[in-house]
C-alpha cells in the first residue's frame, strides 16, 4: 500500500511541475499556432486569367521568409490567396510591386484586396466543446458515484475527478511546452484523450471494486 | 462437417457484410456504374469552406434636412430648394466605432448563425479595427446566410399616422414561428412575439388605445357638431420595410403577439413564408447591429488536409487495425483469427451505417473509431484470455457474453458521451456521438452474433 501511495505521489508531483510550467508557458510565451489559427495578413490577387501558383510562390519566397500558404479561392482559378503570416509592411509592399510588375495590374487595388486577419481565441476553439463534456463528465460521475458507491465516494467520485483534471491540463501544458502548433487535430485529440481517460478510469473503478468485493468475501 | 459449414456460413456472410462496407454497391445505369449506397458526407474540415471578410462601411450618405432641421426623405417637387440643406453623412459616425460595438456585432453574427442552425461556423473578430472574419460550410444556401448577416436587424412599432414609437426593441423577449390551418386547410404561417413583464403591459395599453372601433364609434353626431373618430392604427417595420400597419381586433392581456406572415397550400409556398418568417424570428431575436459592415471578400478555402493527408490519416487507422490483427493472431492463433473477423465486419458495418444514416465523417468522428478499436481490442483480449486460460464450450458460451456484462460500465460510459455529443447541434460534435454510438451498435453485433457464433461452433465441434 505504501509503495504504491508513493508512486502516486511521485506521479502526482510530476503532472503539477508540468502543468506549472505549462502554465508559465501559456502566459508568457502564449500557444503556439499554425497559419491558419493563428493571425495572418490575406492577400486576395485577381489575376484577369488562370495564372500558376508556381509563380506567385516564387515571387512570395524572394521577399519572405517566414510562413505563408498560396492557393487558389475559386474553380476558375483567376483568384490567388496568399496567406502570409507576421509580415512586415516593407515585406508586403515589395510582394505587391512584385506582383504588379509580373502581371501589369493598372490600379492595383482594383486587384489585390489586402485583410488582416485576427487569430482565432482559444476560447472560441474550446467553447462549443464545454457543454458536450461538462454535462457527460457529470452524469458519468454521478454514474460511477452509484455504481462504485462501496469504494466510498473519494475513490469512486473524487480521486477520478481529480485525475481527469489533471491530464485535461498535462494535455494543455505539454501544447504550451513543447510549442505544438494549435489546429485542426487539437481539439479531436483532446476529445480522444477525455474518452480515453473515462473508459480508463471506469475500468480501473470496475476492477477495484471487484477486488474489494472479493476480499469482503474472504 | 456441420461445424464447418456453420463457420463458413457466417464468414461467407461477413464476407459480403465487408465487401460492401469497404467496396460498396454499384448498379449499371445506361453508361457508368452508380453507387447503391449513399456518398459519405465529409466535414468543412475534410473538405473546404468559405471564408468571408467583412469590414465596416467606410461610405457616406447624403442626408436632407428642411430649414427646420427635420430629417427629409427627399426635397418635395414644388419646395424651394434653397430651404433644404444636403449633408455627407458617414453611415458609421467615428462615435459608433468602439470596441464595445465591434463585440457586439461579432455577438449578433453568432447569435445569427445559430439561429439559422448553421451547424458549422466560425467567426473571428479584429477588436482593432472591427473586421471580422466568417467561416461558413460552402453549400447552396451560403451566399443567402452572409446576406442575412448584413442586415441591420432593425424594429420598429409606432403610430401609423405621427411615427411615435410604441413599442421598443428591449420589450421584445422571445420570436417564433407556428404554423396553423384556416378552414380551407391551407398552412398559415406565424411570427408569434411573446413580450417582456414591461413590454406585455405596454402592448395591453397600445392593444387597448388602438383597439378597433365599433361602427357606432366612427361618427357621432349631435346638434352642434358632427365629430368622426378616425380608427387609430398601428405600424409595425422590419428591416427597414413595413411588415404590418393594422388596428387591434381585441385586448392583449397575455404579452403575446401572433401575426400572420403568409398562408399556402402547396409546399413551394409554404416553404417561402416559413423561411420569411424564420428570418424575421432570427433578426429580431437578436440585437440590432451597432455598425453596417460590407463584404470586402469572400473565398473558398480548402482544408488544409488535401487528398493526401487524408488518405495518410485513413491509412494509419487503417494501419493500426491491422497491428491489432496481427497482434490477436500471433498471440492467440486461431481464436484471434476469428475475433479480427469480427472485428473488420464491426468496422464495415459502421462504415455502412454511417453512410445510410449520412453522418458527417469529421476529424472528431475518426477520433471516435480510434477510440471504438481501443474499446474492442479491450474486450476481444479479455474474453480470449479468459479462453486460453479455461478452453471448454461453457466457459466460451459464458465468457462472450459474460465479459461485456461485467464490463457493463464501460459500455454505458460510452454510450453517455455518444447521446450526450449526439444532441448538440455543432457538426463537429454530433459526429464524434453518432460515430461512437453506431459503433458500439456494430461491435456488440459484430461479436455477439458472429465471434460468438463462429468461437462456440469450433469448441462445440472439438468436445464432440
Amino acid at each position: 500500500m505504501k509503495k504504491e501511495m508513493k508512486k502516486k505521489l511521485i506521479i502526482f508531483g510530476i503532472a503539477l511541475v508540468v502543468i506549472a510550467v505549462g502554465i508559465v508557458m501559456a502566459c508568457t510565451l502564449k500557444f503556439n499556432r499554425s497559419l491558419e489559427f493563428g493571425s495572418y495578413t490575406n492577400l486576395n490577387v485577381y489575376m484577369k486569367e488562370q495564372s500558376n501558383l508556381d509563380d506567385v510562390r516564387q515571387i512570395v519566397s524572394e521577399v519572405f521568409s517566414g510562413k505563408y500558404e498560396v492557393e487558389y479561392t475559386d474553380e476558375f482559378y483567376d483568384t490567388v490567396s496568399i496567406k502570409l503570416k507576421d509580415i512586415t509592411d516593407e515585406q508586403l509592399q515589395n510582394i505587391k510591386d512584385k506582383l504588379v510588375e509580373k502581371y501589369g495590374f493598372d490600379e492595383i487595388d482594383n486587384y489585390i484586396i489586402e485583410i488582416d486577419v485576427p487569430a482565432i481565441r482559444i476560447f472560441d476553439l474550446v467553447k462549443d466543446y464545454i457543454a458536450p463534456i461538462v454535462l457527460s463528465f457529470v452524469i458519468i460521475f454521478i454514474y460511477n458515484g452509484i455504481a462504485f458507491r462501496k469504494l466510498g465516494i473519494y475513490k469512486s467520485v473524487i480521486e477520478p475527478l481529480i485525475t481527469i483534471i489533471i491530464i485535461g491540463a498535462l494535455y494543455v501544458s505539454i501544447l504550451a511546452i513543447c510549442r505544438i502548433p494549435i489546429n485542426e487535430y487539437t481539439i479531436p485529440v483532446g476529445i480522444f484523450i477525455y474518452i480515453m481517460s473515462l473508459l480508463g478510469i471506469t475500468a480501473n473503478l470496475n476492477n477495484k471494486s471487484k477486488n474489494f468485493a472479493t476480499e469482503k468475501k474472504k | 462437417m456441420e461445424k464447418k459449414l456453420k463457420i463458413a456460413l457466417i464468414i461467407l456472410i461477413v464476407l459480403l457484410i465487408v465487401i460492401i462496407g469497404f467496396i460498396g454497391v454499384y448498379s449499371k445505369d445506361l453508361i457508368s456504374y452508380d453507387s447503391a449506397l449513399p456518398d459519405y458526407i465529409l466535414s468543412s474540415e475534410l473538405t473546404g469552406k468559405r471564408v468571408t471578410y467583412f469590414k465596416i462601411d467606410d461610405a457616406s450618405e447624403d442626408k436632407i434636412y428642411d430649414k427646420d432641421g427635420n430629417e427629409v426623405e427627399e426635397i418635395p417637387e414644388d419646395a424651394n430648394e434653397e430651404d433644404y440643406t444636403t449633408e455627407s453623412v458617414k453611415i458609421n459616425p467615428e462615435e459608433n466605432l468602439t470596441k464595445e460595438n465591434y463585440k457586439k456585432s461579432k455577438e449578433i453574427f453568432e447569435g445569427r448563425l445559430k439561429d439559422l442552425g448553421i451547424e458549422y461556423y466560425d467567426v473571428r473578430l479584429n477588436e482593432n479595427t472591427g473586421e471580422m472574419v466568417v467561416e461558413l460550410e460552402d453549400n447552396v444556401i451560403t451566399d443567402t446566410v452572409l446576406q442575412y448577416l448584413l442586415a441591420k436587424g432593425d424594429f420598429s412599432f409606432t403610430d401609423s399616422e405621427d411615427g411615435t414609437v410604441l413599442l421598443e426593441r428591449s420589450d421584445l423577449k422571445d420570436v417564433s414561428v407556428v404554423y396553423g390551418n384556416d378552414e380551407t386547410g391551407a398552412v398559415i404561417i406565424y411570427l408569434d412575439i411573446k413580450f417582456t413583464d414591461e413590454g406585455a403591459k405596454k402592448l395591453e395599453e397600445v392593444s387597448r388605445n388602438y383597439l378597433k372601433l365599433e361602427e357606432s364609434d366612427e361618427n357621432t353626431t349631435d346638434s352642434e357638431s358632427t365629430t368622426e373618430n378616425e380608427q387609430k392604427q398601428v405600424t409595425m417595420s422590419i428591416e427597414g420595410t413595413e411588415f404590418l400597419t393594422s388596428y387591434f381586433a381585441e385586448v392583449m392581456t397575455t404579452g403575446e403577439l401572433t401575426i400572420a406572415v403568409g398562408s399556402g397550400t402547396d409546399d413551394a409556398t409554404i416553404y417561402q413564408y416559413s423561411t420569411q418568417a424564420q428570418v424575421y424570428a432570427m433578426l429580431l431575436n437578436n440585437d440590432e447591429m451597432p455598425l453596417t459592415y460590407t463584404i470586402a471578400s469572400t473565398e473558398y478555402m480548402t482544408s488544409n488536409i488535401d487528398t493526401n493527408t487524408f488518405y495518410i490519416i485513413i491509412g494509419v487507422v487503417a494501419g493500426l487495425a491491422l497491428i491489432l490483427v496481427v497482434y490477436m493472431i500471433i498471440r492467440f492463433r486461431l481464436n484471434g483469427a476469428i475475433c479480427s473477423i469480427a472485428f473488420i465486419s464491426a468496422i464495415a458495418m459502421l462504415l455502412i451505417m454511417i453512410r445510410y444514416t449520412s453522418t458527417t465523417i469529421s476529424i472528431g468522428g475518426i477520433m471516435a473509431m480510434l477510440v471504438l478499436m481501443a474499446f474492442d481490442a479491450y474486450f476481444m483480449t479479455k474474453i480470449l484470455k479468459s479462453i486460453k486460460e479455461n478452453p471448454s464450450l461453457e466457459n466460451v458460451s459464458f465468457v462472450t457474453y459474460g465479459a461485456y456484462l461485467q464490463k457493463l460500465d464501460l459500455i454505458i460510459v460510452l454510450l453517455i458521451i455518444a447521446v450526450v455529443f449526439t444532441f448538440m447541434p455543432q457538426v463537429q460534435i454530433f459526429s464524434i456521438g453518432m460515430t461512437l454510438f453506431y459503433g458500439i451498435v456494430s461491435l456488440i453485433i459484430a461479436n455477439l452474433v458472429f465471434m460468438r457464433a463462429m468461437l462456440v461452433s469450433k469448441y462445440n465441434g472439438s468436445r464432440s
